[in-house]
């Protein structure tokens, strides 16, 4: 008992912030993911996987430095990134961390990461990570809409920029040159011009009938990822305007995987188109 | 590392490291392919190798390819690609991701190469990279001249340079030294040699004479047109720079002078020239005139025929690329030239290397010659031994093969050469299925620092060790009984072989030349 009433509200009081804070923490943890956080933190990251961190401020790469921003985390499951961390099932990888000290040993996060180093063992560079808690059950399902999110954002810029999308039918398709040219260099496109026969406008102004499209039909390193037609192909085409070298001004051209799309994701660029205009 | 399901495996790898050591001590063969175990998983085509030796430290390689910065390849998940780094002369591999790139890029960069300077920086050595920027699809990829003081750092190089025309720009080759005496002792002279492509005359250098200054106006690039002859056009692909710490700089090209007979061909000069003060006078790059036209640049060669665009040996594209070029450490009026052209007729190519004792102003007659291959390099040794690195083509489809050999030349005069060579592959030539052009790479690259010399090329990886050098050693995980690569440690998950990038090491004795051992 202490002798001044002043003290015991004072003691009271601290035990109800004390209280406070600790419902409010306990609320937290059990908080299902900020689907903001979320969205910001998987925009960011190529790597994403839950973990449980087995020594702080250690490495398992020798050419990454044990410091207080280095952490051994054991990957659990992969959530993304099964390409680089499909091997790597209850193995190791090294984290840099975003803030030094930030884990200790024993505790569950999924991490948001990207590849900092391949060697002997894998080294990854945090985004940012979440603590188990956060995180909720279905971290699973929430990156995966968040991925399907990132690539609905990828294929809506590209038709935002693009002055028609039709679903058409290649008619013809032949090098743009009539005779065999040099190239300027290895890494020259080998322009080709498709004739395209329009079935459905999905956007833009153009009528019915055919139209010009040029690709690039090299296979060089540089333009191997874009699209190559060929007669009698169907799908979407997103029709981009184009000023690269040796294209005729103003010509439409496929450049970017995604300006060719197959014909079953219609569906999803009208509903995409629908978000732009 | 556990190898849980292949003690045979875990037998062989160390007596293969047991036979290295061995090897390496006695003045032998290194090896290596460089995916590093953690990229066990990659089936890429990292295709295109170059690679740098740290002058100060030998232990300390860098190297590039077209490798992505995940094992599926195309396209691009982060914002770096990544250099293959070595801290211990090249017996292990990390792939470092430290070169600017851009999420969802199809191609990490465009043509990338490295060369260290002399500079010092903390534990190792300034580390330059001129590389074509990865751009979306459709934009002229510039190039860029790169810079960190840590190759070993996963930290993004600076941009010291950019070029770019609305016409192009293409294949940046480096040369570099830093000066060692006089009032410019320290500065790091840097050469870009690169096609640039807004004019007819595109054989182009962009140097530096003090690429090591933190920023403008000291750090300052300078343009040349090396070409002063009229072309068809525009002058080859490849312009390749070599530099004496003595101030003696050459630049190698092929001048385009007409369209060929064939459709896709060309009608060349093997133009050499030359600077005696590191570019640094008022009319760069004119320290050699040719007699028969007084034009600067003298012309090795001319009247030969070169393929731009259509020959093929295997799956692997010809292209006016194949130059070499290396001068002597102890001689600056020493230089060795490689290149290739089209045998009349045909639409394969052959190799020559010739050489001149006088700074370029005469030439030998071909010292060498090598049908039906590509991917020439040369390097001159701290006694003047020189390695000439190139890739053959041997058979016919479905079994045809490219042979990686080292000849080296085994005479005080540099003319006499220990042919055949070492073989460092022998590999299929059909398989895997090409994923993109070039199959192996546009260059391949052998460097010497003192009497070693350091290489790397491009082969495909399936794990016959029949197909290799002896010494050969593989980083990812791979069961060489069953000839299986896996992603992971277990052996559950197997990978497809694919082109890789493989590390050599060539030790000499001490001493003048002799003849080097024959290693298979």
């Amino acid at each position: 008992m202490h002798p001044s009433g002043r003290d015991d509200v004072g003691a009271t009081s601290l035990l109800l912030i004390a209280l406070s804070g600790i419902l409010a923490g306990c609320a937290a943890r059990h908080a299902a993911p900020d689907a903001r956080r979320l969205e910001e933190l998987a925009g960011q990251a190529s790597l994403i996987f839950r973990g449980t961190v087995v020594k702080a401020a250690a490495s398992s790469v020798r050419a990454v430095p044990a410091g207080p921003d280095t952490a051994v985390v054991r990957v659990d499951e992969v959530l993304r990134g099964e390409e680089t961390l499909g091997g790597l099932i209850a193995q190791q990888v090294t984290v840099r961390l975003r803030v030094p000290a930030s884990v200790s040993p024993r505790q569950h996060a999924a991490f948001f990461a990207n590849p900092e180093v391949f060697g002997e063992n894998l080294a990854v560079r945090e985004v940012d990570h979440l603590a188990a808690a956060e995180t909720g059950a279905d971290l699973g399902k929430s990156v995966d809409e968040a991925g399907r999110r990132q690539a609905d954002q990828a294929l809506r810029q590209r038709l935002a920029q693009a002055q028609a999308v039709v679903v058409g039918v290649v008619s013809s398709a032949r090098p743009l040159a009539e005779e065999l040219r040099p190239p300027r260099s290895e890494h020259d496109p080998d322009w080709w011009r498709a004739e395209l026969k329009v079935e459905a406008v999905v956007k833009g102004q153009l009528l019915a009938g055919e139209v010009a499209v040029h690709f690039a039909h090299s296979r060089d390193v540089v333009w191997f990822r874009s699209p190559k037609l060929r007669e009698r192909q169907r799908g979407v085409f997103l029709l981009q305007r184009s000023e690269a070298a040796g294209l005729p001004p103003g010509s439409y051209a496929l450049l970017d995987p995604l300006d060719l799309q197959p014909l079953e994701e219609r569906p999803r660029i009208e509903r995409l188109l629908r978000t732009i205009r | 590392m556990r190898h849980p399901r292949y003690p045979e495996a875990r037998l062989a790898l160390t007596l293969a490291v047991l036979g290295l050591l061995s090897r390496t001590a006695s003045g032998q063969i290194q090896l290596v392919n460089m995916v590093p175990r953690a990229a066990s998983g990659e089936s890429v085509q990292d295709a295109e190798p170059s690679l740098t030796v740290n002058p100060a430290n030998p232990l300390q390689i860098a190297a590039s390819a077209f490798t992505w910065d995940n094992p599926h390849g195309s396209p691009m998940i982060g914002a770096n690609a990544p250099i293959y780094t070595s801290t211990d002369g090249g017996q292990t591999w990390n792939l470092v991701l430290n070169v600017p790139s851009a999420v969802g890029a199809a191609l990490p960069t465009g043509d990338i190469m490295l060369h260290f300077s002399g500079t010092a920086s903390g534990t190792t050595s300034l580390l330059y990279a001129g590389i074509l920027g990865a751009l979306p699809p459709g934009g002229n990829l510039p190039v860029q001249v790169l810079r960190t003081t840590d190759y070993r750092l996963a930290r993004p190089m600076s941009v010291i340079d950019t070029r770019t025309t609305t016409a192009g720009v293409d294949q940046p080759h480096l040369g570099a030294a830093t000066v060692r005496g006089g009032t410019d002792a320290g500065k790091d002279r840097l050469y870009v040699g690169f096609n640039k492509l807004d004019t007819s005359r595109t054989a182009t250098v962009d140097y530096s004479l003090d690429a090591a200054a933190p920023a403008p106006p000291r750090l300052r690039f300078d343009l040349h047109v090396i070409e002063t002859r009229d072309t068809l056009g525009q002058d080859g692909y490849a312009n390749v720079p070599a530099v004496h710490p003595d101030g003696t700089v050459y630049v190698l090209f092929y001048g385009l002078r007409s369209h060929g007979e064939l459709a896709g061909t060309a009608t060349t000069d093997v133009v050499v020239v030359r600077d005696d003060n590191w570019g640094s006078g008022s009319t760069p790059f004119a320290a050699l005139i040719d007699a028969s036209d007084g034009h600067a640049g003298r012309r090795v060669v001319t009247g030969r025929t070169v393929v731009l665009v259509g020959g093929w040996l295997g799956q692997q594209r010809l292209g006016a690329s194949n130059l070499a070029l290396a001068v002597d450490p102890r001689n600056s009026r020493t230089v060795y030239i490689a290149w290739a052209d089209q045998p009349t007729g045909t639409f394969t190519q052959t190799l020559h290397v010739r050489r001149s004792t006088d700074g370029g102003a005469n030439w030998s007659s071909d010292l060498k010659t090598v049908p039906d291959a590509v991917n020439s390099s040369l390097a001159i040794n701290s006694r003047g031994q020189v390695a000439f690195l190139y890739q053959q083509l041997v058979g016919a489809p479905p079994e045809d093969r490219w042979e990686t050999r080292l000849t080296r030349t085994t005479d005080a005069g540099g003319a006499t050469w220990d042919d055949p060579g070492v073989l460092l592959a022998n590999t299929p030539a059909s398989s895997p299925e090409k994923q993109y052009d070039p199959y192996l790479g546009d260059y391949a690259l052998v460097v010497a620092s003192g009497q070693t010399f350091f290489g790397v090329f491009s082969a495909n990886n399936y794990p016959d060790r029949a197909n290799f050098h002896a010494s050969v050693v593989y980083q990812r995980y791979v069961d060489w009984t069953t000839h299986q690569l896996f992603k992971d440690a277990a052996g559950t998950i197997p990978v497809a072989p694919s082109i890789d990038p493989f590390f050599f090491k060539v030790t000499e004795a001490g001493g003048a030349p002799g003849a080097p051992q024959e290693n298979r």
